[in-house]
């Protein structure tokens, strides 16, 4: 039995019909079925969707966001010492299918959602550039902008974007091995691609529709060699069986297939999951042992004991220092 | 399980042949057939009768409301000469009274063309329509479909499928004809409501077995288990057959001294 293709249908808010995005996205899916729709919330805010059912057959929503265009960072995610951090929300879900990601637990539906009128986004950090300077922005939080990009170019747009604004620092955090679709872009140092890299046997078995270790050590390599400001992300470090050795193998792989001296810092992490995800995210992924550690539970987010964790964490923080990696090149998730 | 709903007989009768359903007389608010696994119910025309009966028999399956799907399929109108006879897979429904509009998931690939509905509380023909319609088709059951079956199941469980059998004249559609209609498009109906179940059924198998279940029962009661404790056994439970893929439950907890604090230790290391 088969299933539809990604993005077989793509559903169209009648006042996002006619912005230069949505020609843009619908050159590119000429066979999908086109339904228009009045408001994005009246399909992916409804109860009771299956997100590994629509998981299988992903659709595409085109609308135009109202109001949040800029949101201020939380504690489960790292701020690098910014005081103003904050993360926007360009496109919601994302086109992998990780058994740990928060997303399952966070929106109702699986379907992506593309909002069309990109620059108010833009036009609202201007606005906040002009009362909170240095600005850190996360612009691939809530999704993998990157992973997006052949469908629509923000991570180009917003690297332009950014060369122009002296006081902002974005990051662009993603699984892609796509490098390649914003290779002929110039460099700039506010701009930060900071790339998730985990074990080949965690990416395999729990990290679904992402590239192989392999075509994302290529991607991370052609942006170091064009001069790009590249961070390490290992998060979520999960307690798998045998972790210790997988975790050792991993790291001696990054440290000999990636010149470590030219990446910008590191960030690390745990598995953490506010408890209401996780509740939901259960409830869906029926079938993934990761969600079945004994968590403890530390202000409404699970997360491994403390015990577990600072040995998971320290096991790969001496391990990067072994390397030569400087302890205020590593960043640590503080919850 | 796969229910089939219809407002009318006629439309029925060539999945009661295909099934060989039988009819439940125990039920006298409407007219029920099955066999095994497949149910179908049939409302009658309108909004209110289809509600009345996709609520009234979901609430009956409400045990298996999970694992099952509901799959509406009747006559429609169609201002198009050229789509008489045409059979439809319905993607979004509005209904003309409140103008909500649902739309359904469209996971499981088919070559059945698909299209838009609008349900209207009345008859309506092209003298008394009161809006254009060029991209849509018109009934008057699908929006109380959906609406009432989203109370109990998810956007996926659900799909409606339409023949179109007039287009929009004010004259009355023989019954034998609607049968034909049917007929001609049941298999393609069937095939793609096992699809379906399938997909459903694939998608979230089952963490616990049966055996496992009767397992957990029995300690809940041997053990007095509070609400609260027979949750926690569940959840460790499901954890540990997670985990333990090739492990049987019954016999971990057949080697464990029988009392709750050790039950749930025992569970909780694995």
């Amino acid at each position: 039995m088969s299933t539809n293709k990604i993005f077989s249908h793509i559903y169209i808010e009648q006042e996002a019909i006619n912005y230069p995005d949505t020609e843009l996205i619908l050159s590119k899916f000429k066979n999908a079925q086109i339904i228009e729709i009045n408001n994005y919330k009246e399909i992916f805010n409804t109860p009771r969707q299956n997100w590994r059912i629509q998981k299988k057959s992903q659709k595409l929503i085109l609308a135009v966001k109202k109001a949040g265009f800029l949101y201020k960072g939380t504690s489960v995610a790292q701020n690098f010492k910014y005081e103003n951090f904050y993360y926007n929300s360009l496109i919601l879900n994302c086109l992998y299918d990780c058994d740990y990601c928060y997303l399952q637990g966070l929106y109702p539906s699986a379907n992506a959602v593309i909002f069309v009128n990109n620059q108010l986004f833009q036009d609202t950090v201007e606005e906040k550039l002009k009362t909170e300077i240095p600005l850190y922005l996360c612009i691939s939080y809530d999704t993998d902008l990157l992973a997006f990009e052949g469908t629509i170019p923000f991570c180009s747009r917003w690297i332009e974007f950014a060369r122009k604004q002296k006081d902002l620092i974005i990051e662009i955090r993603t699984k892609s091995a796509n490098f390649n679709t914003i290779q002929n872009i110039k460099p700039t140092d506010n701009v930060i691609l900071a790339w998730t890299i985990s074990p080949s046997s965690i990416t395999q078995e729990y990290e679904k529709l992402t590239p192989s270790l392999d075509a994302r050590i290529k991607s991370i390599n052609a942006a170091l060699k064009k001069g790009w400001k590249v961070r390490l992300c290992f998060d979520p470090i999960l307690s798998v069986k045998n972790w210790e050795s997988v975790y050792s193998e991993f790291l001696d792989r990054v440290k000999r297939d990636i010149n470590l001296n030219l990446v910008s810092d590191i960030s690390l992490g745990t598995f953490r999951i506010a408890k209401d995800q996780l509740k939901r995210i259960k409830k869906e992924r029926i079938d993934s042992s990761i969600l079945y550690d004994n968590f403890i539970e530390n202000n409404g987010i699970y997360q491994y004991t403390t015990e577990q964790k600072e040995k998971m964490e320290n096991f790969v923080i001496s391990k990067l220092h072994s390397f030569g990696i400087q302890a205020q090149q590593i960043e640590r998730v503080e919850i | 399980m796969i229910i089939f709903h219809t407002a009318l007989f006629v439309e029925a009768k060539p999945l009661i042949e295909h099934f060989k359903l039988t009819k439940d007389i125990t039920n006298s608010s409407h007219q029920i057939f099955s066999k095994d696994d497949i149910f179908l119910i049939i409302s009658g025309v309108g909004k209110v009768k289809a509600a009345t009966a996709i609520g009234s028999i979901l609430t009956k399956q409400k045990a298996n409301i999970e694992n099952l799907i509901l799959i509406n399929f009747g006559i429609a109108g169609s201002n198009s000469e050229n789509e008489i006879e045409k059979l439809f897979l319905i993607n979004k429904i509005t209904d003309f009274a409140s103008q909500k509009s649902f739309y359904s998931d469209q996971i499981v690939k088919s070559t059945i063309s698909e299209k838009e509905i609008i349900t209207f509380d009345k008859p309506v023909s092209k003298t008394n329509l009161q809006i254009s319609i060029d991209k849509q088709i018109v009934d008057m059951e699908s929006s109380a479909v959906w609406e009432s079956a989203r109370v109990f199941l998810s956007s996926s469980q659900i799909a409606i499928f339409k023949v179109i059998s007039d287009s929009l004249e004010s004259k009355k559609v023989n019954g034998d004809y609607v049968t034909k209609l049917i007929k001609k498009n049941i298999s393609t109906i069937i095939n793609y409501a096992k699809n379906l179940e399938k997909l459903l059924l694939d998608t979230y198998p089952k963490c616990l077995t049966n055996e496992d279940i009767i397992e957990i029962e029995k300690l809940i009661k041997e053990l007095k288990l509070s609400h609260s404790e027979k949750l926690k056994l569940i959840e460790l439970s499901k954890a540990f057959k997670v985990k333990n893929k090739d492990l049987s439950l019954k016999s971990l907890l057949n080697q464990i001294p029988i009392n709750s604090k050790s039950l749930f230790s025992i569970l909780q290391i694995q």
